[in-house]
C-alpha cells in the first residue's frame, strides 16, 4: 500500500504580539514566537485508521489545518495525495472532507437534506450519483428521521452525525476529523465511534482522527500518533502502544470487612506473584482483579515521560 | 414612595454604569452622529448659499442634533419585552415585590441616558464646531436638553408597550419598524416639519410624534414659554394614553400569568 | 472555462434557491418584511421631494436627479444585499473560524463567502428602485439601458468597497464594527443629493469615500449619456473591483499564515 499523507519536518510558528493594545503596541510592536508544530514527520498509508492524541495546546489541530490546506507551514513539507495541500487548495478539496468538531458546515436555519444539496452542488455531483450516495449514507448513519429538520433543532450528537454525512458526500479518500466526539454524552460518543469506523472499513478511507478520549482512539483507529509541544514523542500501533505499557499491573482486592484495596505493581521489580502473595498474607480476600492499566493512565504516564 | 424611587433607580443605575462601558456601541454612535451632522451642516449650507440665509445650518444642524439624541439612543425595549413574554422569563417575577414592566423601563432608561447625554457633550461640540453658534441662549439649553430627555424618555415608554403588545401580536418587530418610520416621517427627524406642506402637517398634528419629537426639538431654535408650555401639554396627554394602554396590557398580563402560571 | 463557469452559476442559483427557502419558512414575515423596506425607502424619497419642493434645486440637482439617484442606489444595494451578504459577515467568519469551512471547499472562498448570507426584505429596494426609475421620467429605452449599466458599476463599486472593509479583519482583531460603521458612512454619504459635494468634499467622495460612483457619476451618466462619463465609471468599477480582489487575496494569505492575530 501506498503513503497517502506524507509528512517532513512540518513545522509552525506562530508570531504573537506580546503587548497588548494601547499606543504602544501599536508603534514598538514586540513578538514573541510560538511554537505551535516542531518539525513533525509521519507517514499514513492509504485506508489507516490513525488517531492524533495531545494534550491541549499540543498542534493536533494546527496540523490538522495544514493538512487540509487551510494553513501554510512555516517550514517543512507535506504531501497528501501526491499533493502538496497549501499550494492545491481547490484540487485537493475534491478528495478530502474535514469535520471540526467545534463548528458547524451545514447551513444553521436549513433543513439538513437542503444542506446536503448544497454540499452536493459545491461538489459538482450530479443529481443521480448524488441521490445514491446520499441514501447510502443515510442508510449508514441513521440519520433518515433528521433529513427535514434544520440544523438549529438539532441536538450535539444528531448534529455530529450529520456533519460527518456531509463531509463524506463527495467520497473523500481521507477524512481529518478534530475532536469529533467533543461535548457528546456517553451513547451518543458510541454511536459516533461505532459509525465512523463502519463507513471508513466499508470504503477505505483513511481516517486521521484527534480526540481527548481515548475510547475514541481504542474503539477506532488501529495506529496512534501522540505529539507534545508540536514533537512526534509516539507513532506506532495501538496494539504496540499497549504492550510497552504492559508491566503494570493494577490489583484490586477486597477484604472480609467489605474494604477494596489498590495496588499498582510494576512487574519489572516486582513479579506479580509476589504482589499477590504479599496481599494475601495482608488481608482476607474475599474478591480479586488484576488488570491492565486503562489506556488513559498509559497517555498520561507518556505525557510524563516527555 | 422614596423607596419605589431608590429600587427602581438601582436598575437605571446598573444599566446606564454598563451603557457607559459598552465603548464600542457609543463610539459607533458617535461615529454615525458625526457623518450625519457632517452631511447635514453640508446640505444646509449649500442650501444657505443659495438663499442668502447663512443660519439655515446653524438652526437645522441643531435641531438634526437633538431630534438623533432621542431617535439614536433609544435601547431595544420592545425586543427585550417581547424576549421576555415569550419566553416566560416574567413569570419568575409575578412573586417578587417588584413591578416587571417597570424594572425593564428603569433599566431602559438608563441605557437610554447614557447615550442621549454622550451623544448630548460631544456632539454639542461638533455642532458648534461645524456652525460656529447655537440657534439659543444658553440659559435656555438646562430647558431644552430636560424637555427633550423627557421626550426620549416617552419615546422609550412607546416601546416598551410595543414590547407588551407581544401579548396579540405575533410579530412586535414590524410593528416596532413601522412605528420607526411613522416617527420618521411625522415626527420630522431629520428636517423640522416646518418646512414640509401644510395638509402633511394637518395629518402629523394628529400623531404623538408631532408634540414628542417635532415640537419639543424645535425649542432648539424656537424657544419661547408659550411653545415650551404647549410641547409639555401635548407631550402630557400622549403619555397619559400610553400609560393607560400599558396599565391595561400589564393588567392583562399578569392575570393570564396568575392564570395559566407563565 | 466556460464550463466552469456554467457549473458556478448553476451553483450560484441553487443556493439562491435555499435563501428563498428559508426565507419563505414564514411567508408572511418575508413579505411585511419586504414591504416595510418599500415603505421606509419611500418616506425617505417623500422626504427628498419636500426639500426640492421648498428650493426647487440644490447646486443644480432636481427632484429628479434625486430619483435617479434612488433608483441606481437602491439597486446596489439590493444586489449587494440579495446575493452577496456573506461579505459583510467576513469579519465574523474569520473570529469564529467559519472561514475555514470555505477554505476547504473546492469552490473559490469568496464565491461561498458572498453567497453565504442574503437578505429577503431587500427585495424592497429593488421594487424602490423600479420605482423611482418610473417617477424619475427617465424612460426611454437608451436611458433604460444606461440605469441598468450605471447600476451594475455602482454595484461592483458598492460590494469592492463593502469587501476592503470586511477584509480589514484579516489584519487586525474584531473589526466587525468598525467595518459596519464606515460601510454605513459610505450609504449614507451616497444617499444625499451628490451636488452638495464640491471641492475637497468632492475628491473625498470620489476616493476614500468612493459614494460619489453610486450616486453623481451613475446619475450624470443617465443624464448626459457621454462617453468620457461612461469610461469613468466603468474604469471605477474594474479599478475597485481589481483592489478589494487583491486586498482580500492578500488578507487570506496573512489568514492562511496563521499571522492574523496581534493578540490571542
Ligand atoms: N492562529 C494562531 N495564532 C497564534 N497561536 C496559535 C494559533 N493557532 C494555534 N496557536 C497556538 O498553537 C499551539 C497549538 O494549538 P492547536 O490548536 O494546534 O492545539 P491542539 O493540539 O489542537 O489543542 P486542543 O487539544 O486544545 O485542541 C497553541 O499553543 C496555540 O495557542
Ligand atoms: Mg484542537
Amino acid at each position: 500500500m501506498t503513503d497517502i499523507i506524507k509528512v517532513d519536518r512540518l513545522c509552525k510558528k506562530f508570531r504573537l504580539k506580546k503587548n497588548a493594545a494601547g499606543l504602544k503596541g501599536l508603534f514598538h510592536p514586540e513578538y514573541k514566537t510560538v511554537t505551535a508544530v516542531d518539525r513533525l514527520s509521519f507517514n499514513i498509508k492509504e485506508g489507516e485508521r490513525v488517531a492524533f492524541i495531545g494534550p491541549n495546546g499540543a498542534g493536533k489541530s494546527t496540523t490538522i489545518k495544514m493538512l487540509s490546506s487551510i494553513l501554510h507551514p512555516t517550514s517543512g513539507t507535506a504531501e497528501v495525495m501526491g499533493l502538496i495541500p497549501w499550494e492545491n487548495r481547490r484540487r485537493l478539496a475534491y478528495h478530502i472532507g474535514t469535520v471540526f468538531g467545534q463548528r458547524s458546515q451545514l447551513w444553521y436555519n436549513l433543513p439538513v437534506q437542503d444542506s446536503f444539496g448544497l454540499i452536493g452542488k459545491i461538489y459538482g455531483l450530479d443529481d443521480i450519483e448524488f441521490r445514491r450516495r446520499l441514501s447510502k449514507l443515510v442508510r449508514l448513519f441513521e440519520i433518515r428521521d433528521l433529513l427535514g429538520h434544520p440544523t438549529r433543532s438539532l441536538s450535539l450528537g444528531q448534529r455530529m452525525r450529520c456533519e460527518i454525512v456531509a463531509s463524506l458526500i463527495h467520497r473523500p479518500q481521507i477524512l481529518f476529523l478534530d475532536e469529533p466526539t467533543i461535548g457528546l454524552d456517553v451513547t451518543a460518543k458510541e454511536i459516533i465511534r461505532n459509525l465512523v469506523k463502519k463507513q471508513a472499513l466499508e470504503e477505505n478511507t483513511t481516517l486521521l482522527l484527534t480526540s481527548h478520549d481515548t475510547d475514541d482512539m481504542e474503539k477506532v483507529c488501529d495506529r496512534v500518533i501522540i505529539i507534545n509541544k508540536g514533537r512526534l514523542i509516539f507513532d506506532d500501533s495501538i496494539h504496540a502502544l499497549k504492550e510497552s505499557y504492559l508491566n503494570k499491573k493494577y490489583i484490586e482486592v477486597t477484604d472480609d470487612s467489605g474494604a477494596k484495596i489498590k495496588t499498582v505493581v510494576d512487574t519489572k521489580t516486582t513479579p506479580v506473584k509476589k504482589a499477590l502473595d504479599e496481599l494475601v498474607q495482608k488481608y482476607h480476600i474475599t474478591d480479586i482483579t488484576v488488570e491492565n492499566p486503562p489506556m488513559e493512565e498509559i497517555i498520561k504516564e507518556i505525557y510524563r515521560r516527555d | 414612595m422614596t423607596e419605589t424611587l431608590l429600587k427602581y433607580g438601582a436598575f437605571f443605575r446598573a444599566a446606564f454604569k454598563q451603557g457607559l462601558l459598552n465603548r464600542g456601541m457609543l463610539s459607533g454612535l458617535l461615529f454615525f452622529l458625526f457623518i450625519l451632522l457632517f452631511i447635514y451642516n453640508r446640505l444646509w449650507e449649500v442650501i444657505g448659499i443659495q438663499d442668502n440665509n447663512s443660519s439655515l445650518n446653524t438652526i437645522y444642524i441643531w435641531y438634526l442634533l437633538f431630534a438623533e439624541m432621542i431617535i439614536l439612543s433609544l435601547p431595544k425595549p420592545d425586543r427585550v419585552l417581547t424576549d421576555d413574554i415569550r419566553s416566560g422569563t416574567m413569570a419568575y417575577y409575578i412573586n417578587k415585590p417588584i413591578s416587571f414592566f417597570l424594572m425593564r423601563y428603569a433599566e431602559a432608561l438608563g441605557s437610554m441616558t447614557v447615550s442621549f447625554l454622550v451623544m448630548g457633550g460631544v456632539g454639542s461640540l461638533m455642532t458648534l464646531s461645524l456652525t460656529g453658534v447655537p440657534p439659543f441662549e444658553w440659559r435656555y439649553f438646562p430647558l431644552i436638553i430636560i424637555m427633550c430627555w423627557l421626550s426620549s424618555a416617552i419615546n422609550v415608554l412607546f416601546y416598551c408597550g410595543i414590547g407588551l403588545s407581544a401579548l396579540w401580536l405575533e410579530s412586535t418587530r414590524t410593528l416596532a419598524v413601522a412605528v420607526e418610520r411613522l416617527a420618521f416621517i411625522f415626527g420630522g427627524a431629520i428636517f423640522p416639519l416646518s418646512i414640509y406642506p401644510d395638509w402633511f402637517v394637518d395629518i402629523a398634528r394628529w400623531t404623538p410624534f408631532y408634540s414628542v419629537y417635532y415640537l419639543t426639538i424645535k425649542l432648539v431654535y424656537d424657544f419661547s414659554w408659550t411653545n415650551l408650555f404647549e410641547a409639555a401639554v401635548l407631550n402630557s396627554l400622549w403619555t397619559v394614553l400610553i400609560v393607560g394602554f400599558v396599565g391595561f396590557a400589564y393588567h392583562h398580563l399578569n392575570k393570564k400569568v396568575n392564570i395559566y402560571g407563565g | 472555462m466556460a464550463d466552469d463557469f456554467i457549473k458556478t452559476l448553476k451553483l450560484f442559483f441553487y443556493i439562491q434557491k435555499s435563501h428563498f427557502k428559508t426565507a419563505f419558512l414564514s411567508v408572511g414575515d418575508a413579505l411585511s418584511n419586504v414591504v416595510i423596506m418599500l415603505i421606509n425607502n419611500l418616506s425617505f424619497i417623500f422626504m427628498w421631494w419636500v426639500i426640492f419642493h421648498n428650493k426647487g434645486s440644490i447646486n443644480g440637482w432636481d427632484f429628479s436627479d434625486m430619483l435617479l439617484l434612488n433608483a441606481v442606489m437602491n439597486n446596489a444595494f439590493a444586489i449587494f444585499a440579495l446575493f452577496a451578504r456573506g461579505i459583510q459577515a467576513l469579519p465574523e467568519y474569520i473570529d469564529n473560524g467559519s472561514l475555514d469551512n470555505y477554505l476547504v471547499s473546492p469552490q473559490r472562498p469568496l464565491f461561498m463567502i458572498a453567497t453565504s448570507e442574503s437578505t429577503f426584505a431587500n427585495w424592497g429596494d429593488l421594487l424602490t428602485g423600479l420605482i423611482c426609475w418610473i417617477l424619475s421620467g427617465y424612460t426611454d429605452l437608451l436611458s433604460f439601458a444606461l440605469m441598468i449599466y450605471a447600476s451594475l458599476c455602482a454595484t461592483a463599486v458598492l460590494i469592492s468597497y463593502r469587501l476592503l472593509v470586511s477584509s480589514l479583519a484579516f489584519f487586525a482583531g474584531d473589526t466587525q464594527k468598525l467595518g459596519d460603521n464606515i460601510f454605513m458612512a459610505f450609504i449614507t454619504f451616497s444617499s444625499q443629493p451628490a451636488s452638495i459635494f464640491t471641492g475637497w468634499y468632492k475628491v473625498m467622495f470620489l476616493s476614500i469615500i468612493p459614494a460619489g460612483f453610486i450616486s453623481l457619476i451613475p446619475v450624470m451618466l443617465i443624464k448626459t449619456a457621454a462617453l468620457p462619463v461612461f469610461l469613468f465609471l466603468s474604469g471605477a468599477a474594474v479599478l475597485s473591483i481589481v483592489i478589494s480582489a487583491a486586498f482580500f487575496r492578500f488578507g487570506l494569505k496573512r489568514y492562511a499564515s496563521g499571522n492574523r492575530f496581534g493578540v490571542r
